[in-house]
């Protein structure tokens, strides 16, 4: 060891060492400002191990025993009518979030946000016909709003997405916070600018730290911190595909803590840490066959549980629990069997989705899923599987 | 609409030799062609005219052929145009306004429908756009339309739009669990085939129901044999269905059972009109086969 560090000293030259040092930060710097984030690609088919590390960790999709699948609110047809979870209709609900015990759905073709109770009681909150408008909640308008989150305060965001706007609901009033006309831009409150907004999510804790929306239009992610009375929207990370969904992934997932977990319309989760400095990489199965391995080909929204990442993949109508870079199927591969299974509920092998659009987690550790083609909130039980709670996120 | 009976003619869409599709008129026995193109997507025709959809390559139009005069097309497009319906003076289509990734399950992504209105010689003009990716109009009665749109990727569900022709917001009337045959009465509003309520396997026994522009929901006919079709001809509405021992059933009788009307076994409906069933052989769809008339 002694010749070994001799050697090193006799060899390298200071001021080679000092330029090898600052093009290392150099390099750092750029990764960092350039937001790149790791490519977690899942392809369909057979799977290979990737990246540089060359294995370690793989992809193993199994199922989990016991997990019970039904259907909370909702049925096939589509309506927008108010009452009972068996009475009550959706019109291609999208984005869902979690409060307490509440449950906050954007309806999308409805145009309204929907409030759905444990016993499954469905109640609009806000919203009617297409248009825009703030105001009071049973005038305010939306437009196809596809996303929906719950800030510690109980604000609820809405990612009103033909609107171009980030919208706000409290106190039985709904206002613009960000957003207006389509285009991109940062800066303050409504002099920012989105291009269809499609996912927004809160941080977690008692005061709105920050919002993660993911702008479709312009591929990218974009944070929005509160300055003053507005929030300030600046760019978080541009990305290869339109993302479709963010988490938060407190520690655990994945190896590095707070990691941000987004998936995008090219099929393509991609994961970084919450500085987005880290590249992560997830190795597939190579054993599995095709038969047994679901392959998830179209990632469409994520949530976190714990130190466990749910993801929805909307060609198969599954729903996966993504432990590391293991991939375990909760509940929905009976779609496979045929269209007719594709609404379904019982244990999760024998549940069927339809398009699972959506993705939320209460505090029990219980997960919510929209099901866009079914019209209907669906809802996964586990047996004390997932752990609920975990850090705070921050940027 | 794929044949119908017009006063004393029929009409319908018919494949040729050459892979295309043909539009003819059919009329004490003479046979007029009306229009030849790749595809003729749908039509809708009145004692003054005939309205039709075609498709030739990639390009979609609707074309007007009054009974004194010629053929004037109404639009044009490069994105699929829906079957035509006349009605109120006017003739109605769907048209696809494509969306940001039509193949996206979010719908705010999604294709959307334009309704489109031409009357008198003016351009045609929106009169709503609805929020799915695919519709077809099931005819007018009144001052209002009734539009069928299809939702869903993958599975598809079905929501009854009505749209006011005077203008205001579309407004979705019914939802049903798949993409049944509808049909409407003049005054009364919107029927739809759909599964039994009633029967253990709802795929093999249907229901007709009716809807009115405000949404007001009635059950017409309980306990028909499905799959089949509704059909509105002579004042009346009629079911006939496509087991392999087709019926003809009154389909607006309540709640009380009815007699069907035997129609030639191993027969399919094309079109009801006039105390009369038009026929083709069962399977021959698509293929070249005789089509004949039945009386009931």
């Amino acid at each position: 060891m002694t010749r070994y560090k001799s050697t090193i000293k006799r060899n390298v030259d200071p001021r080679l060492a000092a330029v090898l040092i600052i093009a290392t930060l150099a390099a750092v710097q750029y990764w960092w400002w350039q937001g790149l984030v790791a490519v977690h690609r899942i392809p369909a088919g057979p799977m290979q191990p990737r990246g540089p590390s060359g294995g370690g960790t793989q992809l193993v999709i199994r199922g989990l025993p016991d997990v019970r699948v039904d259907t909370l609110a909702g049925s096939v047809a589509p309506g927008s009518t108010d009452g009972p979870g068996w009475k009550a209709r959706f019109d291609g609900p999208t984005g869902i979030a979690a409060y307490g015990e509440a449950l906050y759905v954007a309806d999308a073709r409805n145009n309204r946000i929907r409030l759905v109770r444990p016993d499954g009681t469905t109640t609009t909150i806000a919203g009617s016909e297409a248009g825009c408008a703030d105001g009071e909640c049973s005038k305010a308008l939306f437009h196809m709003p596809s996303g929906v989150t719950v800030a510690g305060d109980g604000t609820v965001f809405v990612a009103d997405t033909l609107n171009n706007r980030i919208r706000a609901i409290r106190d039985g009033r709904v206002w613009t916070v960000a957003g207006g006309a389509a285009g991109y831009a940062d800066g303050d409150g409504t002099s920012a600018r989105f291009r269809l907004p499609i996912a927004v999510l809160a941080s977690p804790g008692p005061g709105l730290q920050w919002l993660l929306v993911a702008d479709w239009g312009n591929r990218c992610i974009r944070l929005l911190r509160p300055s003053g009375t507005a929030l300030r929207v600046s760019t978080l990370a541009r990305i290869s595909g339109r993302p479709l969904s963010v988490a938060v992934v407190p520690v655990g997932a994945f190896p590095t803590p707070l990691n941000l977990a987004i998936t995008t319309d090219d099929g393509v989760l991609h994961v970084g840490s919450a500085r987005l400095r880290h590249i992560l990489m997830a190795y597939d199965d190579p054993s599995a066959t095709a038969d047994d391995l679901p392959a998830l080909d179209a990632p469409l929204a994520l949530c976190c549980v714990g130190k466990n990442l749910i993801l929805s993949d909307a060609r198969q109508g599954a729903v996966f629990l993504l432990q590391g870079a293991r991939a375990e199927v909760l509940a929905g591969l009976c779609r496979r069997s045929g269209p007719m299974f594709a609404f379904r509920d019982g244990d999760g092998e024998h549940a069927g989705f339809g398009t699972p659009a959506g993705i939320a987690a209460d505090s029990q550790g219980r997960i919510y899923v929209t099901d866009v083609s079914n019209n209907a909130v669906r809802r996964i039980l586990l047996d004390g599987a997932l752990t609920s709670g975990g850090k705070d996120g921050s940027f | 609409m794929r044949a119908r009976r017009v006063g004393d003619a029929w009409f319908w869409i018919e494949n040729n030799a050459t892979s295309q599709q043909r539009l003819v008129r059919v009329q004490h026995g003479q046979e007029t062609l009306l229009a030849t193109a790749d595809e003729i997507v749908g039509f809708d025709a009145t004692s003054d005219e005939i309205a039709w959809t075609q498709r030739q390559g990639a390009t979609w139009s609707v074309r007007v052929l009054p009974t004194t005069g010629s053929v004037r097309i109404l639009a044009q497009s490069t994105h699929p145009i829906g079957s035509p319906c006349i009605g109120n003076r006017a003739v109605f289509w769907p048209s696809t306004v494509p969306g940001f990734a039509p193949s996206s399950p979010i719908p705010a992504l999604q294709s959307t429908v334009h309704v489109m209105a031409s009357a008198g010689a003016g351009p045609p003009e929106p009169i709503a756009t609805l929020p799915v990716p695919k519709a077809n109009i099931a005819g007018t009665d009144g001052a209002d339309l009734y539009v069928v749109a299809t939702e869903g990727t993958g599975i598809q569900t079905m929501a009854i739009y009505v749209v006011p022709i005077g203008g205001g917001p579309a407004r979705r009337i019914v939802g049903d669990t798949s993409i049944y045959s509808t049909a409407v009465i003049p005054g009364r509003g919107v029927a739809w085939l759909g599964p039994s309520a009633e029967c253990s396997d709802p795929s093999i026994a249907a229901e007709v129901h009716l809807a009115d522009a405000k949404g007001v929901l009635q059950t017409l006919a309980v306990w028909l044999p499905a799959p089949g079709a509704l059909f509105y001809a002579d004042g009346k509405l009629w079911m006939v269905d496509a087991t392999p021992t087709p019926k003809v059933w009154p389909a607006d009788k309540g709640l009380e059972l009815v007699h069907p009307i035997r129609l030639p076994a191993d027969s399919q409906a094309l079109a009801v009109g006039e105390n009369e069933v038009l026929l083709q052989p069962a399977g021959a769809h698509g293929k070249a086969s005789d089509v004949f008339v039945a009386p009931f």
